[in-house]
C-alpha cells in the first residue's frame, strides 16, 4: 500500500490555480513541469503554508491541514531547496545542520560530537568536508547535499527541489541520482520542479505537467518520453525547431576575430583562448561550474586577469561602453531598477543614441509612445517593480534591443523560465543575431542555448576541451535541453 | 446560551449592546472627570483599552465567521459546493438554519426524484424486456450456436448475457472493485467483436495490493461507462491500434482508479466544458440529450459525490493526439466478504 505524504484535492486559487489534484507518496520523486509559469509559485506556497483557498482540501500525511473553510496559515514541514540556499553562509556545516533546526534544545554545544555526527551523516555520499567548514566555502553541490541532510534531520514530509539545474552544474547533477535514491530509501519524498521535461524525466518516478494553473497531464513512466511531451509543447516545436529561423545559421559570419580572449588565466581559468566572429553566437559550456563566475567578473572589469587579455575589436572592453551588454543570470532581478518607471528602465542604456535623454522628460515620453503597445499605456507612471517576472525579463531584453550592443555576454539566459518565455527569448536572440551582434553565452547547463548557437565550446578543468559546430551538436549528450535539428 | 450565540445575528446584537454600554460608561467617566469627582484620567485609559478589546473580539467573533459564511454562499452560488451550506458553522440567523434544512430536503428530493426517475426507466426497461425471458433467449441462442459449432457466436452471446445480468438485475449501490472490473472486461470483450485486435485493455496495480484490492467497494457502473466513453470518443476515431489502461492505486484512505486511453483526445473547449460539468454541482445533465458526450462522466461523478462526499469524484485531463485520462478518487472502503 502506498503511503500518502501530501494530497491536494480540487484546490482552486483563481486566477492562479484551477482544480488542482496532486498526490505524493512516500519514497518517490515526482516531477512538476511548468509549460508556463502561471500558478507554480502559488502551488509551492500551498505545499509550504496553509494559506486561504478559494476551494479545495489539502492533506498532509492523511490529516486535513487546509481547506476552503478554514486556513490556519501555519507552515507545513516542507523543505524548499532552490537557488537561494536555506543554509547560513557564515556558519559552519555542523551549526547549520544541528543547531539551526526546529527542536534543537542544546545549550552547551559540543562541536567534537557534532562534527563526528556530521561525518557519519555524510559518509554515504563520499563527501569530504572537514570539521567546522563554513558553508560559504562549500561548492553548490556540497551545499545541495547538506540541505538534503538538513531536510532529513528536520523530518520534512516533503522536499521541494526547485530549478536546481540553474545553480548545480551538469557534472554534479549526474551525481545526484544515487543521492536521491539513498534519501528515497530513507523514506523521503521529493517534488522536482523545473521547466525542462528531460531534466524532470531523468530523476522522477512520475510527473505532473502544468499549464495556465491547471494540471494538464499526469505522466506515468511509460508516458515520460519526447513523443508525448511534444504534443504539449507543439508551439516550441513549430516556432523554434521547425521554423524558418534555422536558415540564419547557414549564413557565414560577416567578418573575423571580432571578440578575442587571448591565453587568459585567472584562478580556475587556465589558458583560455577563443575567438568569436562578428554576428556569431558561441556557447561556453562549463559543466563543472568552475570558471563562469570568474570569467563574467573579468568581462565586467571587476578584476584583472593573471595573464592574457580580453579584446573587443582589438581594444580592451570597458563596462561603460554602450556597445557591450552584459546580462547576468536572472536579469529580471538584478538589472531592473525598482525606483524607476518602466519607461526609464527601458531607456536606461539608450542615452548614447538620444542626446540629452535624461535632461528632458518630454523626449523620453515621446520615445515611449512606440513602446506602449508591448508594455502598456502607463509605462511613464508605473514602477517596473509592480510587474511580473516575465514582464521584467521582456523589459530587460527590450532595453538591450534599444541599446543595440555589438557584443553581448549572457549567463544562463534560459534558466528558470517557462516555454513561452523561452520562445520569446529565442526570438530576441534571433533579432540580435540578425543585427550582427556577437554573442557569448556562458552556461552550466544547456537548456535551449543550442537553439541560438553557432558553436559550442566545452570546458574541462578550466580549459576549453572541445569545440562542436552546429551540425555536430547532436554529438553532445547534455543533461537536458533541446538540440537544433 | 452558547447555542444562542452560534448565530451572527445574536453576536452582532450582543457586541452592539456592549459598544453602547461602553460609550455610556466612557461618557459617564468623562463627566465625572470633568466634574473633578474622579481625580485620575486612568478611567480614560481603561476605556481605550476596553474599546480595543471589544474591537478585536468583534473581529474574531463576527468579521471572520461572516467572511467564511459569505465565501460558502459564494461557492454555493457558483456551484462549487452543496454540502458546506448545510454544515455551516456560523449561520447568519436561526431562521436561516431552517432555510438550509429545507434546502437540504429539496436537494435530497431532487436527487431522489432523479434516482426514482432512473429507477422507473430501469423498471420500464425490465418490464419491456423481462430479464428472465432475455437471459433464457440468450442462453438458447448460445446453445444453438454451440450445436452448430459457432463458438464465437456462443462466446459473444454469453458475454452479452452476463453484461445484461449485471447491468439490469443487481440494484444495490455498491459492488466490489473485482465485480466492476469483471463487468468492464466483459463489456470490453463484447466491443472487441466489433473492433477486433484494434483495441487493447490492460489493468495494472501493485503486486503487493493483489490480495485485497479487488475487495474494495465502489458504486456500481462506475468503470464501464467511462471505458465506453474512452472507446466511443477516444479510440473509435483513431487510426491504428488503441490502448486502454486501467491503473489501480490505493492509499490508507483512498482508492484511485485511472482510466487512460491513447485515442484522439479532446479539443480544449470540449475539455473545459467537461471539467466545468465535473466541478460544479448540478443535476442539469439529466435534462440534456442522452448522446451528448461527457454526460456519463458527469453522471458517475455526481453519484460518487452524493454517495461519499464532495471531496471524491472524477478529474479529466486530455490532449489532442495524446489521449484522455479519467482519474476516479474514491474512499478506501473494503468489504471483508465479497458480495455474490
Amino acid at each position: 500500500m502506498k503511503e500518502e505524504v501530501f494530497r491536494l484535492e480540487q484546490v482552486s486559487l483563481p486566477p492562479f490555480l484551477h482544480d488542482i489534484n496532486i498526490q505524493l507518496f512516500k519514497g518517490e520523486v515526482v516531477g512538476l513541469i511548468g509549460v508556463n509559469a502561471l500558478g507554480i509559485e502559488e502551488l509551492l506556497t500551498i505545499f509550504q503554508k496553509n494559506i486561504p483557498l478559494h476551494y479545495g482540501h489539502v492533506y498532509c500525511q492523511e490529516q486535513l491541514v487546509n481547506d476552503y473553510l478554514s486556513s490556519n496559515r501555519k507552515e507545513n514541514n516542507v523543505a524548499v531547496i532552490d537557488r537561494k540556499s536555506m543554509l547560513i553562509d557564515n556558519l559552519s556545516v555542523e551549526e547549520n545542520l544541528f543547531i539551526l533546526r526546529k527542536g534543537s534544545k542544546q545549550h552547551l554545544i559540543k562541536y567534537k560530537l557534532l562534527s563526528s555526527q556530521m561525518q557519519q551523516l555524510l559518509a554515504p555520499f563520499h563527501l569530504e568536508i572537514s570539521n567546522r567548514t563554513l558553508v560559504s566555502d562549500l561548492s553548490s553541490f556540497e551545499k545541495l547535499v547538506i540541505q538534503f541532510v538538513k531536510a532529513k534531520l528536520s523530518r520534512s514530509s516533503l522536499v521541494i527541489l526547485k530549478d536546481i539545474s540553474t545553480f548545480v552544474s551538469e557534472m554534479d547533477l549526474a551525481k545526484l541520482q544515487p543521492i536521491l535514491t539513498y534519501f528515497i530509501h530513507e523514506g523521503m519524498t521529493f517534488l522536482y520542479v523545473c521547466n525542462h521535461h528531460q531534466e524532470a524525466f531523468r530523476f522522477s518516478h512520475r510527473c505532473y505537467l502544468m499549464r495556465e494553473g491547471k494540471i494538464i497531464k499526469h505522466l506515468y513512466p511509460d508516458q515520460m518520453n519526447d513523443r508525448v511531451i511534444n504534443q504539449y509543447a507543439y508551439e516550441f516545436k513549430e516556432s523554434i525547431e521547425e521554423g524558418k529561423r534555422q536558415e540564419q545559421y547557414i549564413q557565414r559570419p560577416i567578418s573575423e576575430g571580432y571578440f578575442k580572449i587571448n591565453h587568459l588565466s585567472y584562478r580556475n581559468i587556465k589558458d583560455i583562448h577563443l575567438q568569436i566572429e562578428k554576428g556569431e553566437t558561441v556557447v561556453l559550456m562549463d559543466s563543472e561550474n568552475l570558471i563562469l563566475e570568474q570569467l563574467f567578473s573579468l568581462l565586467k572589469g571587476e578584476t584583472e586577469p593573471e595573464s592574457g587579455s580580453i579584446l573587443l575589436e582589438g581594444k580592451r572592453p570597458t563596462i561603460s561602453d554602450r556597445s557591450i551588454a552584459l546580462v547576468p543570470a536572472k536579469p529580471e532581478q538584478s538589472l531592473i531598477f525598482p525606483q524607476l518607471t518602466v519607461l526609464d528602465n527601458l531607456l536606461f542604456t539608450s542615452d548614447h543614441k538620444v542626446p540629452y535623454l535624461w535632461l528632458t522628460r518630454k523626449r523620453r515620453v515621446a520615445l515611449g509612445h512606440d513602446l506602449e503597445e508591448p508594455f502598456g499605456e502607463s509605462i511613464t507612471e508605473t514602477s517596473a517593480e509592480e510587474y511580473s517576472q516575465s514582464y521584467k525579463l521582456r523589459l530587460v531584453y527590450q532595453r538591450l534591443l534599444l541599446q543595440k550592443p555589438t557584443f553581448l555576454c549572457a549567463v544562463q539566459p534560459f534558466a528558470s523560465i517557462d516555454m513561452y518565455q523561452r520562445i520569446e527569448l529565442i526570438s530576441t536572440y534571433d533579432l540580435l543575431k540578425q543585427r550582427g551582434t556577437t554573442i557569448l553565452i556562458l552556461a552550466v547547463s544547456l537548456s535551449d542555448t543550442l537553439q541560438i548557437a553557432d558553436r559550442l565550446l566545452l570546458c574541462k578543468d578550466g580549459m576549453i576541451d572541445r569545440q562542436l559546430l552546429r551540425h555536430e551538436f547532436s554529438q553532445y549528450r547534455g543533461f537536458a535541453g533541446s538540440i537544433p535539428q | 446560551m452558547a447555542d444562542t450565540y452560534r448565530y451572527l445575528e445574536s453576536r452582532i446584537i450582543l457586541i452592539a449592546s456592549l459598544f453602547v454600554l461602553h460609550v455610556l460608561l466612557v461618557l459617564a467617566g468623562m463627566f465625572l472627570y470633568l466634574e473633578e469627582r474622579i481625580q485620575t484620567p486612568l478611567v480614560l485609559l481603561f476605556s481605550l483599552v476596553s474599546f480595543f478589546i471589544l474591537l478585536a473580539f468583534s473581529y474574531w467573533w463576527i468579521v471572520l465567521p461572516y467572511r467564511r459564511t459569505k465565501h460558502i454562499w459564494q461557492l454555493f452560488a457558483t456551484g462549487y459546493t452543496f454540502r458546506s451550506i448545510i454544515d455551516e458553522q456560523t449561520p447568519l440567523a436561526k431562521e436561516l438554519v431552517s432555510v438550509n434544512r429545507t434546502l437540504q430536503t429539496v436537494l435530497n428530493n431532487d436527487h431522489l426524484m432523479n434516482a426514482s426517475k432512473r429507477q422507473a426507466q430501469f423498471l420500464a426497461l425490465q418490464n419491456q424486456i423481462n430479464p428472465h425471458f432475455l437471459y433464457n433467449t440468450l442462453e438458447g441462442i448460445r446453445s444453438e450456436a454451440l450445436l452448430a459449432g459457432l463458438d464465437s457466436v456462443a462466446t459473444m452471446t454469453e458475454a452479452l448475457s452476463t453484461f445484461f445480468r449485471y447491468t439490469i438485475s443487481n440494484v444495490e449501490n455498491l459492488v466490489t472493485l473485482g465485480q466492476e472490473l469483471e463487468n468492464t472486461k466483459n463489456y470490453f470483450f463484447i466491443q472487441q467483436f466489433r473492433f477486433g485486435t484494434r483495441i487493447k485493455l490492460s489493468i495494472v496495480f501493485d503486486e503487493e495490493d493483489t490480495k485485497d484490492l479487488l475487495l474494495y467497494r465502489i458504486p456500481k457502473l462506475t468503470l464501464q461507462p467511462i471505458v465506453e466513453n474512452c472507446i466511443i470518443h477516444g479510440l473509435e476515431c483513431k487510426v491504428g491500434e488503441g490502448h486502454l489502461l486501467i491503473r489501480l492505486e490505493r492509499t490508507q484512505s483512498r482508492l484511485i482508479v485511472t482510466v487512460s486511453d491513447d485515442g484522439v483526445g479532446m479539443d480544449p473547449d470540449m475539455l473545459e466544458k467537461i471539467q466545468r460539468g465535473l466541478n460544479i454541482r448540478s443535476f442539469d445533465y439529466v435534462k440534456r440529450e442522452e448522446k451528448e458526450s461527457g454526460i456519463a462522466l458527469v453522471n458517475v461523478n455526481n453519484r460518487i459525490k452524493l454517495l461519499f462526499g464532495e471531496q471524491y469524484g472524477l478529474t479529466v485531463t486530455s490532449q489532442k493526439q495524446v489521449g484522455t485520462d479519467v482519474i476516479i478518487s474514491l474512499p478506501a472502503s473494503k468489504q471483508e466478504k465479497a458480495e455474490s
